[in-house]
């Protein structure tokens, strides 16, 4: 059974808790052994990285070497958590010297950082360390003809150099997964582009008026619903949907989804498992579509 | 591969009512660019197509285009079998290929590039160390190409919000170079940075591996918040205080804390979160063992007093 040193992060935390609750539940079901990282701190999202870099960077180092003490790999399920703490694994792990006056500090908490844990998105995990096709297997209500369209997230795939999960011009993983469950894969230019949630707390208009014309986009192609696979991206795209509405002047009303969420519906879980309700914008719709096709249960997909 | 089909786009706004493409095929040459294939639809085909280009070797950053959906200095990728040929993003059309440059040229001069020293170096050449240096050494090489202006998802036609990565990059050189001596707080404050989305986009898509976001964007910010000028300063302290006081965030609190009275105009929406389970009971992170944090960051400050 594949185990993890889990990192939920701020968000899962506290304002997207159901991302938290789904994930939870789908691993479960596949299998996956989560061990909570509890004692950490923020990954330091955009913010800390401005105003302090180096409290960022050693922060991110007590959390690797928590987990290389309990001799496990981490798991994230924020974009920006994965991006923070997979490129402060690289320069520790490159850079000798560093290592050595990052640990100087963590010997405060009785921590040493060897540099030998590694950070996987959940994105990642499903596409590359387990597999679609066990994904596949444990799909028991399919999505056959929903139309979903994926929301990358900025910090999964960009910077390259550092992530090297998917390309960023022409993601698949999404894709790969979406049609795993069964579901199909609804292309739009603004796929991989930015939601604003950094902008958000700083130009709330500016970031509405972003996330809405995404979502206009993927509506235009035919999309019933969006997933996304960071909970950061969730609240631009769903909580502040109203707002992006009132920014284009258009009525949108695109449920939006985590990842976890779409997978742990394919798998038979129930809308309350899964915390469909703390949505802003409703998934009545979709549930209903999906569990119309409960007759599906237990039969092969035609992927 | 013996032939290179190229779709390209065609539009010449004085008496094309809509854009069109059209498609082209010339002989594959060893080694060929797609520059090599424009050159060759123009010459050998005699089609007008309008594109700029001057050095043929990504220096003088005239021949952006976006070729299958990615943007990219033409004279530096190789040709493929079958390519889509269009202008850049983000950029009003002249004619094809052609964009307005326009719009940017005017955001660059509307700041002072050059920098005032108040006294002569002591000696030359000058001692100038390099970590000073670090971030002007990388900002120079930009060949401001467009290319991180074109992919940036901020920037509007008009750079009056955000003055994108290009604009940026081209202050920051001047702004962060330590032989500078002008106050440049207000003409950061109006290119808008704090209205970056740091999305990587500008970072992913330079020629010249520069990091727009890192090298310049990041550090105008620290300037910005050094001086605490700029609409997100407040914002910046309250997230670290945050973050060593509790050890994690909880963004219902930093948004208290960001807006103060201003956060009552948002009531409406915190009931509506509220009610939707988004707001926690307590505000405020649970961090076990929060102590042990708090000592690394006591430490960590102690040291650097």
């Amino acid at each position: 059974m594949p185990k993890f040193a889990y990192y939920p992060g701020c968000s899962p935390k506290s304002s997207t808790t159901e991302s938290d609750r789904s994930m939870r539940a789908v691993a479960k079901e596949l299998g996956m052994e989560l061990i909570e990282l509890e004692a950490v701190a923020c990954c330091g999202s955009r913010e800390l990285r401005i105003s302090n870099p180096r409290l960022s960077l050693v922060l991110n180092a007590r959390t690797l070497a928590l987990a290389e003490k309990e001799n496990l790999d981490i798991l994230t399920i924020c974009n920006t958590c994965q991006l923070n703490l997979q490129e402060d694994n690289l320069k520790l792990i490159n850079d000798k010297d560093l290592r050595r006056e990052v640990n100087e500090i963590l010997s405060r908490n009785d921590l040493n950082y060897r540099g030998t844990a590694k950070v996987f998105h959940f994105v990642w995990v499903l596409n590359h360390y387990w597999s679609l096709e066990a994904l596949r297997k444990k799909v028991k209500v399919g999505l056959k003809g929903l139309r979903v369209a994926p929301f990358y997230g900025c910090h999964l795939l960009r910077p390259y150099k550092v992530l090297k999960i998917d390309n960023p011009f022409h993601p698949v993983s999404m894709r790969k997964t979406i049609e795993a469950l069964g579901g199909e894969c609804i292309d739009f230019k603004a796929s991989f582009k930015c939601c604003g949630f950094h902008a958000l707390m700083t130009n709330e208009k500016l970031a509405a008026r972003m996330s809405g014309i995404f979502i206009k986009d993927a509506m235009s192609q035919g999309a019933e619903c969006m997933v996304t696979p960071c909970p950061l991206c969730h609240v631009a795209l769903d909580a502040y949907q109203e707002q992006a509405e009132k920014e284009i002047g258009e009525k949108l009303d695109m449920p939006i989804f985590h990842l976890q969420q779409l997978i742990g519906l394919a798998l038979g879980f129930k809308e309350k498992e899964l915390g469909l309700s703390t949505h802003a914008v409703s998934a009545d719709k979709i549930t209903t579509k999906i569990m119309g096709q409960g007759s599906l249960t237990n039969q092969p997909l035609e992927v | 591969m013996e032939k290179v089909i190229a779709k390209i786009f065609r539009f010449d706004p004085s008496i094309d009512e809509k854009p069109r493409y059209e498609t082209y095929e010339v002989p594959y040459e060893k080694d060929m660019r797609i520059l090599d294939v424009l050159i060759a639809v123009g010459d050998d085909l005699g089609k007008g197509i309008a594109h700029r280009w001057y050095c043929g070797v990504k220096r003088c950053g005239a021949c952006s285009a976006t070729v299958n959906g990615k943007p990219v200095a033409v004279c530096w990728e190789p040709a493929e079998e079958n390519m889509i040929i269009e202008p850049l993003p983000n950029f009003p059309i002249i004619r094809d290929l052609v964009v307005d440059r326009q719009g940017y040229d005017k955001v660059v001069s509307s700041f002072r590039k050059f920098l005032v020293r108040r006294e002569k170096p002591r000696k030359f050449p000058e001692d100038i160390r390099h970590e000073e240096m670090i971030h002007v050494y990388n900002l120079v090489q930009c060949t401001e190409c467009l290319l991180c202006t074109s992919v940036c998802p901020d920037v509007d036609i008009d750079y009056k919000e955000f003055a994108g990565p290009m604009a940026l990059v081209q202050l920051a050189k001047h702004a962060l170079d330590p032989r500078d001596t002008l106050d440049r707080i207000e003409e950061i404050v109006s290119m808008g940075v704090h209205n970056c989305v740091s999305c990587y986009a500008c970072v992913d898509i330079c020629p010249s591996e520069i990091n727009p976001l890192e090298r310049a964007i990041y550090p105008l910010r620290r300037k910005l918040l050094k001086a605490r000028k700029g609409l997100e300063a407040k914002h910046l302290t309250s997230f670290e205080k945050m973050v060593k006081e509790e050890g994690m965030i909880t963004p219902a609190k930093l948004f208290l804390k960001d807006k103060g009275v201003a956060a009552l105009l948002k009531l409406p929406f915190a009931l509506k979160m509220g009610l939707k389970g988004k707001i926690p009971t307590k505000l405020g992170a649970d961090v076990p063992e929060i102590q042990k944090i708090r000592d690394l960051i006591k430490y960590m400050e102690e040291k650097d007093a």
